[in-house]
């Protein structure tokens, strides 16, 4: 059972139950917001909720595929019966699709569509709607680095992240005219230590990924991979009063990998 | 699963109900929801189920809000899916949205007829159809589920102008004890309840046929009559129904499959 309490603030991340998600929602859970883990592995997010619970924080675990409209009609229903309000929306599940034009299948594109574009539309669609009813809110759009610049391996994931590139600028206008309250942005990370990439890593063959390896994390001037909660502090502050005139704008969290 | 002493207490148990959003569906996941269950409010009207779930969140009760239109497969699969993945059971299933509307034999518009038939009838087929699967996985002999139907004092006898709607709510009683019949092997508890005359926005439209049926000045006057009607001398309230739909959905009830409960102040079975 959740009791509604007026001054904490509301945080929904959409794949939180894993990787930057989670870095993040134990980010924003330390910082007095409630977070809901709303992830496609229910059984994963009801764990990490509990175990969020157990330590003393606010946290919920929801059901959610985000390639779902009645999916998110549902979560955003829950967070207003339970809260009446949405302060803070992370759209950051996502997949990791690797392959070139020639082969990566029609299919496997539209994988990386539906779940990395559609899921952020969707999310947007349905949740800035509660953020308005109280006055305002942060979104919070995870694209990546390879929203920006690219790399032949990832066709389909490139593609993706940069329709959340720029479909978070027009959002972000549209709340801008008509004077919602809510801000969205997009943060870029690099190579991050996460699940979702060893997942891609591990579909590669051997040569390919030593190579690949060379061109991520050996081209990245920090000389190391990212760690989730240093991708979640950014998005904290995306979604604190912190940044209050920042709409429409893109952070690039990536070790100076794009500098160069 | 929680047991209690308190065979009547709802503890550890989850419920869904159909229509919920206002009138008896409301009340009903009100009580519900005080006497300890998990409860799944369900309508078309999404603000108001929102409000209702809201309402009892904030008393401390565990509440949450689903659309459905009872007549939508595809939204019944949704439902199902979502309280699988939120609790992985069900153990009371309330049939209880319907809708009402009064047509003398001769002015029936067919299409009318079969919407009221769709959602009515349909509605409950379809709910027990798909919730089925996980209220069987959930129910056992000393902890059996239980679906409880909304027929109507219209599902047990005739009433002039009403032939559509007792049409609709005779099945409803029927039906259930067939699924009464079927489901009793697999620790389902299948019942019917059959409100009379409650003070609801639908009531409201009884005094009306009552009123235009009787020639009365006003539904004051059609209030006075519903009064004279029942032995009780009284309309019943949403929560007379909701108390009646809360013992069938208990372990209070244990014994007790395919029957039927008369809350109606007595109309039906006293002179």
């Amino acid at each position: 059972m959740t009791t509604s309490n007026e001054s904490m603030r509301v945080a929904l991340i959409s794949g939180g139950a894993s990787g930057i998600g989670l870095a993040t929602a134990e980010i924003l859970a330390a910082r007095h917001h409630h977070v809901y883990l709303a992830d496609i592995n229910m059984d994963l997010a009801k764990q990490q909720a509990a175990r969020l619970c157990d330590e003393g924080f606010k946290a919920s675990a929801v059901a959610l595929d985000v390639t779902q409209e009645a999916n998110w009609q549902t979560a955003m229903a829950d967070v207003e019966v339970q809260h009446g309000r949405l302060d803070v929306l992370v759209n950051n599940a996502g997949i990791g699709v690797g392959g070139t034009i020639e082969s990566t299948s029609l299919a496997d594109f539209q994988l990386s569509m539906s779940v990395n574009v559609n899921g952020v539309f969707l999310g947007c669609k349905y949740g800035i709607p509660l953020m308005e009813k109280n006055g305002g809110g942060a979104v919070i759009n995870i694209s990546s680095i390879f929203g920006i610049v690219s790399d032949q391996l990832v066709v389909a994931y490139s593609a993706s992240k940069g329709a959340v590139r720029s479909m978070t600028k027009s959002i972000a206008l549209d709340c801008a005219a008509r004077k919602n309250g809510v801000r969205v942005n997009s943060v870029h990370p690099g190579f991050v230590e996460t699940p979702m990439v060893a997942g891609a890593a591990e579909q590669l063959p051997e040569d390919i990924l030593t190579d690949y390896m060379q061109r991520t994390v050996g081209l990245t001037p920090m000389g190391r991979f990212g760690q989730p909660n240093e991708i979640g502090e950014v998005i904290a502050f995306l979604a604190s009063p912190q940044s209050s005139f920042m709409t429409g704008a893109e952070l690039v969290v990536d070790g100076g990998f794009t500098a160069r | 699963m929680t047991h209690t002493n308190n065979p009547f207490s709802l503890q550890g148990k989850v419920a869904l109900v159909t229509g919920a959003a206002r009138g008896i569906g409301a009340d009903i996941a009100h009580v519900l929801a005080a006497m300890g269950a998990s409860v799944i409010i369900t309508d078309r009207e999404r603000e108001q189920g929102i409000s209702v779930a809201a309402n009892l969140a904030t008393k401390g009760f565990e509440a949450s809000f689903l659309p459905l239109d009872v007549t939508s497969e595809e939204q019944w699969e949704h439902v199902m899916k979502d309280i699988q993945a939120r609790y992985s059971r069900l153990d009371i299933l309330v049939n209880n949205a319907g809708i009402f509307a009064a047509q003398l034999v001769e002015d029936i518009n067919i299409d009318d007829f079969r919407r009221m038939q769709s959602i009515n009838v349909e509605g409950v087929i379809l709910g027990c159809r798909h919730a089925a699967g996980l209220m069987k996985a959930s129910a056992s002999a000393d902890n059996r589920a239980s679906i409880i139907n909304l027929s109507s004092l219209a599902g047990l006898v005739g009433t002039a102008g009403l032939t559509s709607y007792c049409s609709s709510k005779g099945s409803v009683r029927l039906l259930t004890k067939a699924m009464a019949a079927e489901f009793g092997a697999q620790h389902i508890r299948v019942n019917s309840i059959h409100p009379g005359l409650i003070q609801t926005d639908m009531g409201d439209m009884v005094k009306d046929l009552l009123q235009a049926q009787l020639g009365l000045p006003s539904q004051e006057a059609a209030h006075e009559v519903g009064l004279a009607l029942a032995p009780l001398r009284a309309w019943g309230t949403t929560t007379d129904v909701a108390n009646a739909v809360a013992f069938l959905a208990s372990n209070a009830s244990n014994f007790m499959t395919g029957s039927e409960l008369v809350v109606d102040g007595g109309i039906s079975n006293c002179q």
